[in-house]
Formats: structure tokens, sequence, C-alpha cells
């Protein structure tokens, strides 16, 4: 009773953190004390029993009664409700598309000293980009300020003629991002959770501030999908999801090998074929109807080579073309269950020629609370999640739209024109 | 001033303590040619390589000039020591699972050597397994490997293509060497013995050139890095050549050259001038001249293409008191594999795709369509959405879309 005294008198917010993911769905419930530590209050997770496919959801009917089930257990466990104020929703899929938006504002004023309105007006202007009517803009990062074409860190109170902002935009399916907001509405009465992208969501949880700056790669290889994140001197570079998983590694094994996938999942989860090796077997024993079948270590390590070398060759060449590759100065980091595997990090790091560091333990450094299970690279997202969701969400209102974000902009140009009329 | 007079002698000894304290290199034949190539080099002056072969035939392993316990059978238990039959499926298994003997001598060493001939059942098989499991252990792999004849025919040349694109993503670096440049300089009356044992003394020559490069590193630097850079991720057909002299002091450099572009496998001048890369080591005793490292340069860059990359060691070594010794490795790249010069690995095979069953219908009748002989599935992905990126469907196995045969075991 004691513990739970101080956080019934606080009136803290309580955020909740969902990820309905291709090999889980995961509900976190949390708050921050007073030194702004974040403590879980309650966490509820039940495989997603194939119900979401590469990130995507195919069986809603299933993956109502699943998150029911994982939200009745995150109440039960944390004795809490969840605010359906503050909720928000980790979304992935190969829809995503990140667009770099651009926009430039005169500086009007006297002195041509740059006001936090300008920055703000910037911003708005690089976030407004032609998108198809399908497609809505999900996040916002701010990125590069650039006064009279000359790149600053903070353009506030600098004297230009010129502020030219640019900002990473992900940009989603329209129709798949409701297709995540069903169920909370549904079983939760969530009217508008804040959907976030999934990179973005974990890079909150292991990228520091410094190693940003200098440059950080961020993967997360999951079951359904891998996605990446690059974040270099405070802004996002690029980002994007390549829609393969560790499960396309259990069906290329259950393709080579003939084992059924479920079998192929475990020995990848367990490290089977791994821990042969560490015992000097060559051969993974499998036993059969019949007989047992005795399978080459060396074939499955070279199935999962060939895949994660592939996965991440994509998303190589990709910040290839962009010319971005450099911009990684710090290192590659991994999280997702492919973390836990041991041929990830070696293949990343002859792919990207960079120190490559897999997420493990240090994620919940100034996390308490019911962080039991909680501390594994699976994680790292969800728990990223509720660190956005607690410092605040984004700057904008999910409920903004487009059009009205342009109405909006119209109107302030407007008032600024005349503020600065009235002064001249 | 004293210190003038001291410096030069103590980065030497420093140069040689580093030297002795380093770990040895490994070098290891694997097949048949492996072990001829480790016997030649057994012969050689070397210091500071660690040599051993690995072979599934147990004849070739009894012609070894090593001792036994450096001669690992590898999958003997079940090929009876006969060897693979030019079966790579043969091959890869012997030595997946006899790798745990070769783990023990590969560990420590600072750089592996793989060397062996291409196109048979053991190095075709074997070279994949060893990149993997040096990497496994954090070593970088040096394959150097002599590709078949063409007079061998069709089926060894493809083999050792094939075995070239497993080797590419799982060894650093890999050299091949194509037997057919011995044509180019030796004539045709020449004893079909010698010609054999001239390919493998170039290819011993090479590694111990190479071993020197990356060991003394006293005067121009080559290090691995730039012949990582040079070789790695990209498929080429390289040459090799080396001459060591031991002439009098005028006269050696000139004729060192021009023995290094006379030697068996460096296909002659026409094929240095063509060449993308360079790798040249110079190795002379504590009496080489500026000079001599000059001219030699000069006339290698002479004879090379203005584009050419020239990467050049130079070193000096105790050893080589009166003598010059030269070594160079000429690189084309495969400009069908690769046309873009990126870091990016694209084989050569094309990639099959998936076509739609909704878009055969519209095709012309009269067209008739390749049999797909390749069986493609996509497991627990059949029913989902196509996932393609570059014309290639995702969700078929990476094997199955690269044509590469797995050992599914028993």
């Amino acid at each position: 009773m004691e513990t739970k005294m101080p956080r019934m008198l606080k009136s803290n917010k309580v955020v909740t953190a969902v990820e309905i993911g291709t090999s889980k769905i995961c509900v976190l419930i949390g708050e921050t004390d007073e030194k702004g530590n974040i403590i879980v209050l309650a966490h509820g997770e039940k495989p997603s029993d194939n119900a979401v496919v590469k990130g995507e959801i195919t069986d809603m009917g299933k993956v109502l009664k699943i998150f029911d089930a994982a939200l009745r257990e995150a109440e039960e466990a944390g004795n809490t409700e969840i605010d359906p104020n503050h909720v928000y929703m980790a979304v992935t899929g190969a829809h995503i598309i990140a667009y770099r938006g651009q926009g430039s504002i005169p500086i009007n004023t006297e002195n041509h000293t740059v006001r936090q309105e300008h920055i703000e007006e910037a911003f708005q202007s690089a976030a407004i980009i032609s998108l198809p009517p399908e497609q809505e803009t999900i996040n916002e990062v701010e990125g590069e300020f650039f006064i009279d074409g000359r790149p600053v860190q903070n353009p506030l109170n600098q004297t230009g003629n010129k502020l030219e902002a640019h900002s990473h935009l992900i940009c989603a399916h329209r129709n798949r991002i409701e297709n995540f907001n069903i169920p909370l509405h549904e079983v939760a009465g969530v009217e508008n959770a804040e959907p976030v992208f999934s990179a973005l969501a974990a890079a909150q949880s292991v990228i520091s501030e410094e190693a940003s700056r200098r440059g950080v790669l961020l993967i997360d290889m999951g079951a359904g999908t891998t996605e990446f994140i690059l974040f270099h001197n405070r802004g996002v570079f690029d980002s994007g999801v390549i829609p393969v998983g560790c499960n396309h590694i259990a069906n290329d094994l259950a393709l080579a090998l003939d084992i059924a996938f479920p079998r192929c999942r475990r020995i990848i989860n367990e490290q089977e074929h791994h821990k042969c090796k560490q015992t000097g077997l060559s051969f993974l024993e499998i036993p059969g109807t019949f007989a047992t079948r005795k399978i080459p270590v060396d074939t499955i390590d070279k199935v999962i080579d060939l895949r994660l070398r592939e996965t991440f060759e994509l998303i190589q060449s990709r910040l290839l073309k962009k010319n971005l590759l450099q911009h990684i100065g710090d290192r590659v980091i991994i999280c997702g269950g492919a973390a836990e595997m041991p041929e990830t990090e070696p293949v990343l790091r002859s792919i990207f020629e960079t120190p490559v560091s897999s997420i493990g333990k240090e994620i919940s450094g100034n996390i308490s609370g019911a962080t039991t299970n909680l501390q594994t690279p699976r994680h790292c997202m969800v728990l990223g999640l509720l660190r956005h969701g607690l410092r605040g969400g984004k700057s904008q209102s999910s409920l903004v739209t487009d059009l009205d974000r342009r109405f909006w902009q119209i109107l302030k140009s407007i008032i600024f024109k005349l503020k600065d009329a009235i002064k001249l | 001033m004293s210190n003038d007079h001291t410096i030069p002698e103590e980065i030497e000894r420093a140069g040689e303590t580093v030297n002795t304290e380093r770990p040895p290199m490994a070098v290891l034949g694997i097949g048949g040619a492996g072990v001829k190539i480790v016997n030649l080099l057994a012969s050689l002056p070397r210091s500071g390589i660690k040599l051993a072969v690995a072979d599934s035939d147990q004849q070739s392993l009894d012609n070894s000039v090593l001792p036994e316990n450096l001669r690992f059978a590898m999958g003997i238990e079940w090929t009876q020591g006969m060897g693979c039959g030019g079966n790579t499926q043969r091959g890869a298994r012997a030595f997946s699972h006899s790798q745990s003997k070769l783990e023990s001598f590969v560990k420590n060493s600072p750089i592996l050597f793989v060397t062996g001939g291409l196109g048979g059942g053991t190095a075709t098989g074997g070279g994949p397994v060893v990149g993997r499991l040096a990497r496994r252990l954090s070593i970088p792999a040096v394959c150097i490997f002599s590709m078949p004849f063409s007079f061998e025919g069709h089926g060894r040349r493809g083999q050792a293509e094939s075995g070239i694109q497993q080797l590419l993503p799982d060894a650093d670096v890999v050299i091949p060497v194509p037997n057919d440049l011995l044509f180019s300089t030796l004539p045709a009356s020449t004893p079909a013995d010698t010609a054999f044992r001239k390919a493998d003394e170039a290819l011993a020559e090479a590694i111990s050139c190479l071993a020197r490069i990356f060991q003394c590193r006293n005067l121009l630097s080559a290090d691995f890095a730039e012949l990582k850079e040079a070789l790695g991720k990209r498929k080429s057909v390289c040459a090799i050549g080396y001459s060591s002299m031991d002439a009098p002091r005028e006269k050696r450099i000139q004729t060192a050259i021009e023995a290094l572009i006379n030697s068996p496998l460096l296909g002659g001048v026409k094929r240095l001038g063509h060449a993308d890369a360079v790798v040249l080591s110079v190795i002379g005793g504590p009496d080489l001249e500026i000079g001599e490292l000059k001219q030699s340069l000069e006339i290698i860059q002479e004879k090379t293409a203005e584009k050419c990359n020239i990467i050049t060691g130079a070193n000096t070594d105790p050893a080589f008191a009166g003598k010059i010794s030269l070594a160079a490795i000429v690189i084309q790249y495969d400009k069908n594999a690769n046309p873009i010069p990126d870091h990016e690995f694209t084989p050569a095979i094309p990639r099959p795709t998936l076509v739609p069953p909704g878009n055969q219908g519209s095709r012309d009748m009269l067209d008739q369509g390749e049999l797909n002989l390749f069986p493609f599935s996509k497991g627990i992905f059949s029913g989902s959405r196509e996932n393609s990126r570059d014309g290639e469907d995702l969700d078929i196995p990476t094997f199955q879309r690269r044509k590469i045969t797995l050992d599914k075991g028993k």
C-alpha cells in the first residue's frame, strides 16, 4: 500500500503503449516519478498467433481477442486502468514511406532576428507535402535548420533573411493505420491513439542524444518486418521498412530442410544450432516419426546468413544510393528479435564496417517497476514507445489533418505579416 | 644529435619485436591442389606463418610434408578417405562435419590464408565452410584459389564459378587465379608436370609475399584493409607474378621486373595494361635502395593504364640481404557481374521472380514462356501479398533465388 499511495496522490498522467506486432501483442502502462524516471505499472503480453503478418493485421477477430486478453492481463497485473486519452500505438508495415520535407520563410522582423514563431512556422511549412489521398503523415521529426543557406543547430535569436527548415516525414496508408485503431477502439474505447512509427519508438529507448549527434543507424528486426532509422546531428536522415523479419528466416529454414515452421522458429529462438557448435557437434539431431534426422549445422548457418545479409544489404544499398552511409559516425544498433541471434552482429559489422551493438539489458537504465521480462531486445520498441508517450508524444496533435494545418499556416502568416506591417 | 642515430635502430628493433611477438598467420591448404601448394610453401624461406592441410582424400594427405598433427582428414569417417569425387556437397559436408578439427589451428591467428584448386569437390565445397568458420572466429580470411584449365571441361569450370559465388560473401578477400594464364607465357612443349608445378609455385609465392606484406610493413605499407577494399565482395579475375633476384646490384631491379612480367601466371604485359588494380610488393634486404623502389614502381606504372589502382607494399627484411623479391597481384574486375563499382554484392546469375497467375493469361498465345525448372515456394507466406523489391519476391527464400544447393542432412 505504501508504494501505491504516492502514485494515487499525484496527478501524474498514466500512459499506455500498445504494440500489435507479428510475434506478440503487448500492452505497457507506465508513468513518471518526480525525477522524470519511468515506472512501468503493468505489462500484458500475448502471442499474436498468426493474426498479424509482416506487421499488418490479417485476422481482425483474432487480434481483438488477443488484444483484449493482453489488456486485461496488464490491467489486472498493475491494478490500474488505462487512460484512453494517452494511448500510443506502434505502427509498421511495407506501406510506410518516409519523405523529406523542406520549408522556408522570410524573416521580416526588426533586426531580422529569428523568433520561436519563425521556427515553428518554418517547421510547419516543411511538414507540408502533397501526398496521395490514401496516405497521411503519422510522424514529423524536426531536422536541420539553415539561415541564408548556412546550417545552424538552433536558429533562435540568430539574424538572417531567410529561415529554412528540413523535416523527416513518415507517411502511412490511411486505412491500414485505421486497422490498428480498431482493436483499441473496440476493446478499450480509445478514440484517438497516437500512431508512432516503430523504429522511431525504438530509438527513444536506445539512442542517446550524444550518439544521435554523431550518427546512429538503428535496425529493428522483428518477427515480420525490419525497420531502420538513421539519426545524424539531431535530425532523422532516413527511415524505412523492409518487409522481411525473423519469420522469413524460419520459413527459409523450413523450406530448405523440410522441417515444420514452428520447429524452425524454435531452432532460431533457442539457438539450438549454436549450442551444437559450442559442444563441438556439427549436426543438429531432429527426431522424426521414423528416424532421427541429422541436419548439418553449417546448412542452418548458411540459410540464416543469406537472409540476414540480403536484408541488411537492402538497407545498406538504399543508404548508399542516397549517399548517407558516411553519416553513421557512431555505430549501428540492432534490436528486435534478431538482436538475440549470435549471427546478426558479425553480419552487420561486415556489411556496414562500423561498430555494432545489440541492445540488451542496458535499456532499462532509468526504468523501474514491473520490468521483469522486459529487459530484452524484443521489448526495446514498446519501452521506447512508452517513453515517447511519457515525454508528451509529438508536438502536433494527430487530429490536425493536412488541410487544417495548411489553413492554420495561411492564417498565421497573415497575422505575422499584419504584425510586421503595424510595427513598420 | 645522438638521437638521430638511435631512432632508426629503435624503430627497427621495435618492428622486429612486434613481429616475433605476433601469433603466426595461418595458411590452410584444402583439397589435392591445396596440399601440393602447401608442400611448396613449406620449402620456401618463411617466418611467421604456420601451415596445415585439410583434405577428404587420405592418399593426398599422405603426400604432405607436414607433420601428422597438421594434416586434417576431413569427413574421413564416411568418405573412407577416398575423397569427394568432385561432389561439392560431399565436400561441404565433410568440412562442416570436421570443422572443429580446424578450429584449434585457425584460432588466434591474425589472418587466415586458404588455398587450393577450385573445380573439384573438396576445395569448392569446403572453401565456404572454412570462410564461415573464420568469420565466426573474427579472423580475416584471404582465399587464393586456382581456377581449372578450360580443357578440363565446362562442368568443372561451372563448379569453380559457383564456388567463387559462394565464397564471396563468406571470405573477406577472394583471389581466383585462372590456370589458363599459363598458356600465355609457357611454350606448348613444356612438360605438363612442370606446367602444373609452376602454377602451384606461383600460388605458393603469392601467399608468402602477401604474408610478408602484412607482417613487416616497415617502408610503404599496404595493409589488409587496402587489399580488402580492392578485392572484397567483388567478383574479379586475378593474375599473380613473382620474381626473386640475387643478381649484382646495378641490374638486379630491371632483371627482377622482367622476370616478374614473364612469370607464368601473370599473363604478360598485355594483361597488366588491362588491369583495374595491381597489388605490388617489393621486399629487399637492408641494402634496398630508394632508387630501386622508385624504378620498380615507375615501370609498373608505365605498363598499367592510367585509371589502374596501384597498391604498393615495400619492406625490408634481414633475411633478404643482397636479394630483391617482387610479387604482383593483377586484378581485373568482372564487369558483367557487377557493372557499378559499389560495395553491393550482386551475383551474376539472373534472379528469378514469381509471375503472378493473373499476368500469365495476358501473354501472347504464340509466345512460349520459359519452363520454370527451379521449384520456388513461399511456405507460410504463400497466401500473403507479394513482397517484391527490385524485381525479386523477398518472400521466396534467398537460397532459392540465388540457386544455392544446400545439404539437407540425412
